[in-house]
């Protein structure tokens, strides 16, 4: 396990905000092993930075990824030995509930859409022993992965990037499928698995399994036999960042139209 | 560097945000390190500085912005890396200078509404009441658009008033007048240099503007698809301005455009909401702000 190249992560979020290599700021070296993630979401910047201030200040973790997905959420996850993610990941949420409770961020939202809309401000999740697919969704290692095999393809869709780690670490040990990106809009996300049709139908199963027992469940979907085009959307490599060739699920050539 | 801590304030709305954060800025001896956004018209400005000056600068940019509105956030002793993450530099930045064209800038005046249409009749207002230049046009969350202006400060007033009443009829609005608004902000705010107007009115065949803003795709195709066939009009832009909305312009003669637009309005309100306007005689800033190439058609 390469676990120590969590000491030197760079990443490149999406929107080109280059995030400094974690032991820039003096923070101490990540003992070789541990491999624990966890993962606090909120809605609004300040939640997450403040979460992610108590997580680095409660335990030994490092900053694995803190990301702005867009429409206003913001993930904040960080990596380390299982005691002290667990610890970390407790006092992060704890402090984005106390900022998110005003309501102030998602206030805003809830108006745009018309009044009924329940947003759980701030969701959190911990995985003690991730799968080589959720190192590969959170910082886009791709060596991690098996080469992508088989030709059915199947995505499952759920409610807010927690609980798409939860199930994408699902859906990546229940079955023999490779990881082939993520998509969607925020909150809901889509996380895209090939491998044989068998082995995807299991992982789906899986997958839409845990999601739905953490009640964020959308739904799943699975193309026994793609067309090419589908295929040729998806990345030869997963990456760490959301695929923009697929809109929602969709192939390119049903995508929206966007000019300038 | 005098002290490490970090404050922010995270404002729902640009009208709100831009007067929290000046008022942060002046209230106590805080560097502004950045200002961000997460989407949805939520605005945060982080500023470094001492402990106590930080609280103070918080303190008043909430009072300012809106209890209601503004989320604060203090970290008196941020985690290690954190500052790093976030993308400060642990050396005070020299403040970057204003842009040398902001030097005639006394005022800035922010008008905040939903929709593309509403913004496009706010914008040509605010130029046609008062001799101000339009600086910022932009899309900033789900379905609002900001609109700024920059001139003399009784200019910037009429033109916000103006704004505000024209945008008024159609959406929810939000404004602000910054009369002096401090140096540091400005460079932050990514405003774009003003659009070079050239002040005729000339022009024999000075166009019309028709904007048809749909709500999804299926309508706005309806929509552009009869407009384009109901008169002689141009299209222009086709764009997205709202997680859902589409907005369709085109130009023309102005009974043209008056026909097109209404025909496409029918059609595309058949499938899903619509919204609609017909600027008679678009000023040349507008259309320049729009990025539509110049009055003669």
């Amino acid at each position: 396990m390469d676990s120590a190249d969590g000491l030197s992560n760079v990443m490149v979020s999406t929107d080109g905000n280059k995030l400094a290599p974690a032991g820039a700021g003096g923070s101490l070296r990540l003992r070789s092993g541990g491999a624990s993630i966890g993962v606090v979401e909120s809605m609004g910047l300040s939640p997450a930075v403040e979460a992610l201030d108590a997580m680095l200040k409660a335990a030994n973790v490092e900053v694995l990824r803190f990301e702005k997905l867009g429409l206003g959420w913001v993930i904040a996850c960080i990596i380390g030995d299982v005691g002290s993610v667990t610890a970390a990941v407790e006092a992060g949420r704890a402090a984005a509930e106390r900022l998110a409770k005003s309501g102030v961020t998602t206030a805003g939202v809830t108006k745009a859409m018309g009044g009924a809309l329940d947003i759980v401000p701030v969701t959190s999740c911990l995985l003690a022993s991730p799968s080589p697919a959720v190192l590969t969704l959170l910082r886009g290692a791709e060596d991690e992965q098996p080469a992508p095999s088989g030709g059915a393809i199947g995505y499952v869709e759920t409610m807010g990037f927690a609980a798409a780690v939860q199930a994408l670490d699902a859906m990546a040990k229940g079955a023999a499928v490779s990881f082939r990106g993520y998509s969607g809009t925020p909150p809901k996300f889509v996380l895209w698995i090939q491998g044989d049709v068998a082995a995807v139908r299991q992982a789906l199963q899986q997958g839409a399994e845990v999601a739905d027992r953490i009640g964020k469940a959308l739904g799943s979907c699975l193309l026994a036999r793609p067309h090419l085009e589908t295929m040729e959307n998806l990345p030869a490599k997963p990456t760490a960042a959301p695929l923009t060739s697929l809109v929602g699920g969709m192939p390119r050539h049903i995508k929206l139209l966007t000019a300038g | 560097m005098a002290g490490g801590a970090i404050g922010s304030i995270e404002v729902d709305g640009y009208a709100p945000f831009l007067q929290g954060a000046d008022a942060m800025l002046k209230a106590a001896n805080v560097q502004p390190v950045k200002v961000d956004s997460p989407g949805v018209a939520l605005m945060s400005l982080y500023v470094q500085g001492d402990v106590g000056a930080v609280r103070m600068a918080v303190e008043t940019g909430v009072a300012a912005a809106g209890a209601n509105r503004a989320l604060p956030l203090v970290i008196a002793n941020p985690g290690p890396g954190l500052a790093a993450t976030l993308g400060f530099s642990s050396a005070p930045a020299a403040p970057s200078p204003a842009p040398a064209w902001s030097s005639s800038w006394l005022a800035i005046g922010a008008v905040q509404v939903e929709g593309a249409v509403a913004a496009i009749e706010a914008t040509d207002a605010m130029v046609k009441a008062a001799n101000v230049v339009p600086i910022k046009f932009q899309w900033i969350g789900l379905v609002w658009h900001v609109v700024c202006v920059t001139g003399e400060i009784g200019a910037v007033r009429v033109a916000v008033d103006a704004g505000v009443a024209a945008a008024q009829r159609v959406s929810p609005v939000l404004s602000c007048l910054l009369a002096n608004p401090h140096p540091d902000l400005v460079p932050l705010l990514g405003f774009s240099p003003p659009a070079p107007s050239n002040g005729e009115v000339g022009g024999r065949r000075r166009s019309s503007l028709g904007v048809l803003e749909t709500r999804g795709l299926a309508a706005s195709s309806e929509g552009t698809d009869a407009m384009l066939k109901s008169a002689r009009v141009t299209p222009v832009r086709y764009l997205r301005c709202g997680l859902a909305w589409l907005a369709s312009m085109v130009t023309g003669e102005v009974g043209a455009v008056t026909a097109a637009i209404g025909a496409g309005s029918a059609a595309a309100s058949r499938v899903a909401e619509v919204k609609s306007c017909v600027i008679a005689s678009p000023s040349p800033a507008l259309l320049s702000m729009l990025g539509i190439g110049g009055s003669n058609g």
